[in-house]
């Protein structure tokens, strides 16, 4: 009985030396993420997402009331498909001889889903005020117009913050206040 | 050295084996509860392809031990090796890829790969050939897949087919390729193709880009006969148009007109690749029968 005690005692022992042995060697290797607890990352994250998506907005807003000046296009968080997207447009408009004014007047997130540590979805209720000018002359070829649409942003981390990866308009409600 | 040579011994004893294993075992059964983890992702894990390694090479150095001494426990540590060996080929080599076919076309590429860090794509030929409509079944489809020696391969949604050894094919969905016809209001054609789309149930919807111009075109299926379509034009955050349309009829934006005046399909197939499956299998049959000695002995 002695020696089997002994034995479970060793085993045990060795098990559990194993055990943090292999989870020192998770923490040391490029597969870290998955021996880090993620609960405490999750808030922080939220926050960042929400972030990432309204300087996405902020920024957006800037390089088309400057007509694509690429001032702030390092800061714009988002893929280089979604930044082409965007000069593509006001191309199309400057063949048009216009250009777009918007104007955020409100921004709701309905939802913000983490998929994994390292990307997440951000569904969100947008409403927008523009108008076309001509481009030369400034002149107002529309009256100013609203919108409202609801936007989901598949957004991925990026070193320590989040970048836009894709922008898909989606139907939902209007959010209640 | 009497301590080096002991703790060697020591390292290839089936104690510590077992130890292993069962640190192993406790620790996928932790991941694959907690993250969600399939095993084969569980065993691609750095710390985890470090104990399959130290696995191999403790029984590996017990089977040449036993070997040696005549020791009966040889069929069960040589089954093992030959399945650990398995779980390594399958991590090196394996290759799980999604491509997308439309009628006619050829494998050329996969839009998303996971492989091993050996693996290459698999060199093998298949086209889509046509599609049938399964009778009494309308709306769903059998898929003819043709392969390099002119095989043909039938599959219906969701069902799989051998390649090559080791290679096989499963037939994921059935999707829409409607093409867009896209037109100047003078009546010059700008552009025209069929474009593959994914769409789920009646009102999911999937998206396209035309080149040259910077619009989204969103589409989607409405389920009504007379206008089956609803498309949606968008231009930055600006809807330009948005209707529900039939094949005959087109939709008006920013001085063009698009139609879609045909409806096609295309397949979404997964190619998978597992050298080690059979390996592993073959191991886990030989280390079984490495265990019925020892039972024969008790009983």
């Amino acid at each position: 009985m002695l020696i089997d005690n002994r034995i479970a005692i060793r085993f045990s022992v060795l098990v559990f030396t194993l055990s943090f042995c292999y989870i020192i060697a998770g923490l040391l290797s490029a597969n870290r993420h998955y021996f880090i607890l993620q609960g405490k990352e999750e808030k922080a994250d939220e926050t960042a997402i929400k972030d990432a998506v309204a300087l996405y907005d902020k920024i957006m807003t800037d390089i088309y009331v400057t007509d694509g000046n690429p001032l702030r296009l390092n800061d714009l968080p988002a893929v280089t498909r979604l930044r082409h997207e965007i000069f593509a447009d006001i191309g199309f408009l400057r063949s048009h001889d216009m250009r777009i004014m918007y104007d955020l007047a409100n921004l709701e997130f309905t939802e913000v889903k983490r998929l994994n540590r390292f990307s997440a979805e951000a569904t969100v209720f947008e409403e927008w005020n523009y108008q076309y000018k001509k481009l030369k002359t400034g002149e107002m070829i529309s009256q100013p117009k609203g919108l409202g649409q609801g936007f989901k942003y598949v957004v991925v981390r990026k070193g320590d913050g989040w970048v836009i990866e894709e922008q898909i308009a989606v139907d939902i409600p209007r959010a209640e206040k | 050295m009497n301590f080096i040579v002991k703790a060697f011994r020591y390292l290839a004893s089936f104690e510590f084996f077992i130890a292993l294993l069962v640190t192993f075992g406790s620790m996928a059964i932790f991941f694959l509860k907690y993250y969600g983890m399939d095993l084969r992702h569980f065993a691609s894990l750095a710390p985890s392809r470090l104990y399959i390694a130290l696995m191999l090479i403790n029984r590996l150095s017990g089977a040449i031990g036993q070997i040696k001494s005549g020791n009966r426990g040889v069929l069960l540590s040589a089954g093992i090796v030959v399945c650990l060996s398995g779980i390594i080929i399958d991590d090196c080599f394996r290759f799980d890829g999604i491509a997308s076919l439309g009628e006619k076309e050829e494998l050329a590429y996969y839009e998303t790969v996971e492989s091993g860090l050996f693996a290459g794509v698999p060199l093998t030929r298949l086209m889509l050939w046509e599609m049938q409509e399964i009778k009494d079944e309308p709306g769903k489809e059998i898929f003819i897949f043709v392969n390099e020696r002119n095989e043909q391969k039938r599959a219906a949604a969701g069902e799989a087919f051998g390649m090559k050894p080791f290679v096989n094919a499963r037939f994921l969905s059935a999707n829409p390729a409607p093409r867009f016809r896209l037109m100047s209001e003078s009546g010059n054609e700008i552009e025209t193709a069929f474009v593959k789309l994914k769409l789920g149930h009646a009102g999911s919807g999937d998206y396209f880009k035309v080149r040259d111009i910077p619009h989204r075109i969103y589409f989607s299926m409405t389920g009504k006969e007379d206008k089956p379509y609803k498309v949606k034009v968008m231009r930055g955050k600006i809807t330009s148009a948005e209707e529900e349309i039939g094949p005959n009829d087109g939709i008006a934006f920013d001085g063009m007109i698009l139609s879609f005046p045909e409806m096609g399909k295309w397949a979404e197939l997964r190619v998978t690749r597992y050298p080690g499956t059979a390996p592993f299998y073959a191991g886990l049959i030989v280390s079984a029968a490495g265990i019925l000695p020892f039972l024969r002995r008790r009983g």
